[in-house]
This record gives C-alpha cells, sequence and structure tokens, in this order.
C-alpha cells in the first residue's frame, strides 16, 4: 500500500524567500509587521499599540505605520474557525486597564457539561476526564471575536490591510525585513488579467508571523533559520463545523468520544466531536479526527453528516436549519512538536502557527493571544541606523522578544499550557 | 500514551515528565483502505449535507479564473487518489480514470478550497490564493 508522504510535491521553501524588489521609494514601510489577523496577530497588534500608546516617542520614530496586519481572508475573522468554547484569562489580562472583555461578543460561561460516548445509537454518559472540564469557560465564535479584535487594534492605531496574502518573506543579510504581498488579477495560466494588481514589498523593523494552522510562510521561516531544532514533527487534526438555528435551547456543553469513528488500533482513527450552545437559539456542532488515519476512505465531511443522524444529535438538531458551514485543521502535537525556537532575526512567531494547543483540554485560543501579549513586553525602540544593518542589530524590541522572553519555547505562558500536554497521539 | 500523560499533567499542573516523546508525520504511515470508514450517509439537504452544499453554506468566492494555489501530484497510485479525494471536506479533489502506467489522474478544483489545511498534512501543500479568497466565515 502506498504512503502519502511518498507522493509530496517538489516544493522548494527557498523559493518563497526573496529580497526586495520594489525599489526603496515604492515599498510600503511599517513599523511591526503581523502576518493574520487572527486571535494572535491581533493580540500582538494591540499589545504593542498599547505600549506605543505609553511610549509615543517611540512611536513617532516608527513612522506613518507603526502597527499593520494584513490578512488574507475579507476581513478579520473570515478565515477564524473554532469550537470555541475558550480560557478568558489571557483575553482578561491583555484589556486589564483598556475596558476588559465585557463587550467582547460571547454565549456566556459554561455552566453544565457532559460527555459522552457513542455507539451507534446509544450515547453512554462517562465522568468528564479533568483536562475537558470546561466550568467558567467562555463559549464564543472565533469569528466574531476576531471581528470585535480587530475594531480594538484599530482604535489601539494598527492598521488593517485585509484580502491582502503573504507570498514571499523578505530577507537580507540574513535578517527577516517583511514579507511580499501576493498579485491580485491573474488568470489561470498566470496571465495579468485587465485588473491586474502587482503585490508590494511590505518592509517592517519587525515581522510577527501569526498565520494559524499550517501557516505558508510559517512554514518556510522554520526552514530558512532551522527553528524545528530537534522538535517532534507536527501534526494535525482536521475539523469540520456547523453552526446551526435551533427551535429549542442548548443547555450544557457536550463532547462524545466513540462512533463514526472506528476504536481499532490500526485505523488510528482519533477524535471526537463538539456541541456547543451559542445562547438560546444557536447551536456549534463539530467533528474533529486526527490526519493521522490510514483509511484512504474516511471523509471527515461525512462523519459529520453521518454523527448527526445519531438520536441523541438528531434531538437536539430537530426542527431546525443550518445556516454556515466550515473546516479547518488543528496542530496536535502539543509540546514535543513546538519548535525549539519562535523567533528568528527580525522575526516573531506566534499562535497557531507554531502548534499553540493543549490538545487534551482541546484548548489554543488562550495561547494564541497570551505569549504574543507577553512577547511584545516593551515597545519597539528602533535604532537610527540604516534598515540594512538588522542583520547585526535587530531592534531592541525583537531583541527583548527574541532572545529575552522566548529563548527558549517552553518559557512563555502559552508554552507552559501546551507543556503540560503531550499530543494524545504522542508515543 | 500521550492522552494518559496528559491527564496526570493537567492535574499536576504540568510537573511529570517521562522524557522524550515523540510523533510520526500524518502522511508516514502507509495506507489501510478497509470498508466501513465512514458509515453510508444520505445527503438529506435538511439534516445532513452534500460537500457542494457545504462549500457554498462557508461563504466561498474564491474566484474561478486564478493560478492553481495548491501543489500536488496529479498522477498518483489509486490509493492516493481516494484518500485525497475523501480527505478534503470541500471536494477539490475527485479521482479520474486509472492510466496505461497504472497511476491515477487527480482533477482540482482549487475554487472550492476553503484553506483548511487537510491536504499539506496528507502529502500535498496549501499556499496562498489571491488576498480576498475563501470562505467568509461569520460566526464559526
Amino acid at each position: 500500500m502506498s504512503r502519502p508522504a511518498d507522493f509530496r510535491p517538489d516544493f522548494d521553501p527557498r523559493s518563497f524567500v526573496a529580497a526586495p524588489t520594489d525599489p526603496v521609494d515604492e515599498r510600503i514601510e511599517v513599523g511591526v509587521l503581523v502576518v493574520g489577523a487572527g486571535p494572535a496577530g491581533l493580540a500582538c497588534a494591540i499589545r504593542c499599540g498599547q505600549l506605543l500608546e505609553e511610549h509615543p516617542d517611540v512611536a513617532a520614530r516608527l513612522g506613518d505605520v507603526p502597527v499593520a496586519v494584513v490578512e488574507k481572508g475579507k476581513q478579520a475573522g473570515s478565515h477564524a474557525l473554532s469550537g470555541a468554547v475558550i480560557r478568558p484569562a489571557a483575553l482578561e489580562r491583555l484589556f486589564e486597564g483598556y475596558g476588559g472583555i465585557d463587550g467582547m461578543p460571547g454565549y456566556g460561561r459554561v455552566d453544565k457539561e457532559e460527555v459522552y460516548v457513542l455507539t451507534r445509537d446509544r450515547a453512554l454518559p462517562i465522568p468528564t476526564p479533568p483536562p475537558m472540564r470546561n466550568h467558567g469557560n467562555l463559549v464564543v465564535s472565533l469569528s466574531q471575536v476576531g471581528r470585535w479584535l480587530a475594531e480594538r487594534a484599530e482604535s489601539q492605531g494598527a492598521m488593517l490591510l485585509p484580502e491582502t496574502s503573504a507570498v514571499q518573506l523578505l530577507v537580507e543579510r540574513d535578517g527577516v525585513v517583511g514579507v511580499r504581498t501576493g498579485d491580485k488579477g491573474r488568470d489561470a495560466q498566470g496571465e495579468e488579467l485587465p485588473n491586474f494588481e502587482p503585490g508590494n514589498d511590505l518592509v517592517a523593523r519587525v515581522t510577527v508571523l501569526a498565520e494559524g494552522t499550517q501557516g505558508h510562510l510559517t512554514n518556510v521561516a522554520f526552514d530558512r533559520f532551522g527553528l524545528r531544532g530537534d522538535a517532534a514533527p507536527q501534526v494535525w487534526e482536521l475539523g469540520v463545523k456547523e453552526v446551526w438555528k435551533v427551535p429549542r435551547p442548548l443547555d450544557r456543553v457536550i463532547h462524545t468520544m466513540g462512533w463514526p469513528l472506528r476504536p481499532q488500533a490500526r485505523y488510528r482513527e482519533f477524535g471526537g466531536s463538539f456541541i456547543y450552545p451559542m445562547g438560546d437559539d444557536l447551536v456549534s456542532i463539530g467533528m474533529v479526527v486526527g490526519l493521522d488515519y490510514r483509511d484512504p476512505r474516511v471523509n471527515p465531511h461525512d462523519l459529520l453528516q453521518v454523527l448527526k443522524t445519531h438520536p441523541t444529535v438528531r434531538t437536539i438538531l430537530e426542527g431546525g436549519e443550518r445556516i454556515e458551514w466550515g473546516a479547518k485543521t488543528i496542530p496536535g502535537g502539543g509540546f514535543h512538536a513546538l519548535p525549539r525556537r519562535l523567533h528568528g532575526p527580525g522575526l516573531l512567531l506566534c499562535g497557531d502557527g507554531v502548534g499553540m494547543v493543549n490538545v487534551p483540554t482541546l484548548k489554543g485560543v488562550h495561547c494564541r493571544r497570551r505569549p504574543t501579549a507577553r512577547r511584545c513586553p516593551t515597545p519597539p525602540s528602533p535604532r537610527t541606523t540604516s534598515r540594512c544593518g538588522r542583520a547585526s542589530s535587530v531592534p531592541n524590541s525583537t531583541r527583548c522578544a527574541t532572545s529575552g522572553r522566548s529563548s527558549a519555547a517552553g518559557s512563555s505562558w502559552g508554552a507552559r499550557s501546551v507543556s503540560s500536554t503531550p499530543s494524545p497521539r504522542a508515543v | 500514551m500521550g492522552g494518559a500523560l496528559g491527564v496526570v499533567n493537567t492535574i499536576t499542573k504540568g510537573r511529570v515528565s517521562i522524557g522524550t516523546m515523540t510523533t510520526e508525520p500524518d502522511d508516514d504511515a502507509p495506507l489501510l483502505p478497509a470498508d466501513g470508514a465512514t458509515p453510508e450517509v444520505v445527503h438529506d439537504g435538511v439534516l445532513t449535507f452534500d460537500r457542494l452544499s457545504s462549500v457554498f453554506a462557508s461563504g466561498n468566492k474564491t474566484r474561478d479564473d486564478q493560478p492553481n494555489h495548491l501543489l500536488l501530484r496529479t498522477r498518483v497510485p489509486a490509493d492516493v487518489a481516494e484518500l485525497w479525494a475523501n480527505l478534503c471536506p470541500a471536494q477539490v479533489y475527485t479521482a479520474g480514470p486509472v492510466g496505461d502506467d497504472g497511476l491515477t489522474e487527480v482533477e482540482v478544483a482549487p475554487s472550492n478550497c476553503v484553506q483548511c489545511g487537510a491536504i499539506s498534512a496528507k502529502g500535498g501543500r496549501l499556499t496562498p490564493p489571491e488576498g480576498g479568497s475563501g470562505p467568509e466565515y461569520w460566526q464559526t
């Protein structure tokens, strides 16, 4: 039988690393450039904004755009998808003294929860395993939270650039100097259409990659700067979820294990489902399966469809209407798969891209915010020397952030949260 | 193993270590085709849906006429083609006929893609499409 790894495409990460090509006066210059307007990237932008507010002299030296966030989706939150039950501590800390999180869109705290082992037509309740206890955590829609965080980031002075993909890592003299954005308006053969718009060199003093799961430039940076070291290979789960409008409110958070996944170890079908109430009339339901499964006939989309036909699940949705659908991978390698360094010259990495997920507790959103909030402890203090000196002298903020704070990936709160947790699939 | 240690470490706040643990890349193990992977399901359009209606429900508005952003080999053994065809929740890949060389042609529909990243774990590579492409999640 074939191994999919033997059929990987020819892919050279180095072809996505280049020096800036736009003439110097046509480059777009920003202070801190964040790639990805998800919870990690926006928390970083907000924290930088807060620090720059306290240090206006530094803000002035960072130029017209001290903090910019590029996002490939139509807007912040467009590509954000999660369960989501989140631990609020990191967000509360981020907004401490900045109005708190009372205004954040959400569906209240979890006060009832249930874990079931499913068979084809029965649901056996089991005691909630300690990592899965959710009492006091918040039920949210990550997409809504993304839009809210984006508003907060903008009011904190960050510039958001939506509909912009970051396709190349700009490197000069061994240091990251920004990213190149993707062209728009090419046809399937790559020819320019009448509405063609070329990409731009976005140059920055610090580039923060917060691209989320399977981040394109994140993986390119791992290769270019050897950041993974001897870390275990990253693994992923695939989550497929739907949002339903339902006639009867659901009163508890539900997780299931077992059916429709098969228990035999040889198939390696690790996973389960989640069913979360979103207020009185919405329910979020999703199915997650580890991608190391071996049977090519596993169909993750249809596993969720089958799950909904289970008597216990059907009762929750009956008479309702599906209003949204989405899918996203989740990094599942836990602590042992975290890159050994989360920084390079002029570069920081955070969030799902580096694998900040505590798998047994099914939580990651808090880790995405916390490290970024932590790793920007002092405001950027740009040098007065020329930009190209970057490699030898990175801005202080990067130094503080990259060598002071995260010299080991294991020193941040997020990594500590992940550190208690190997992947359930680890051996 | 990892699961049990996860429970212990949640209780002890991460104080237990048992040395090195490792993982294996998701696409490393040989495939193992079997019957009954996903129980039969009828897509009734009320409770259960097919993949194309799901892609529509994601708000996906990827422009059809743009360069393919998914890198993968399009002539592969039948079991790999079947894997990709079933894996993708947005039905981007279709396994075509088997050619003279015994390999299957994989057809790719990049505009269905919701950028979930699964293909990168299973032997392909997702790169960013034109900015503004992909789903428009609203309350996911």
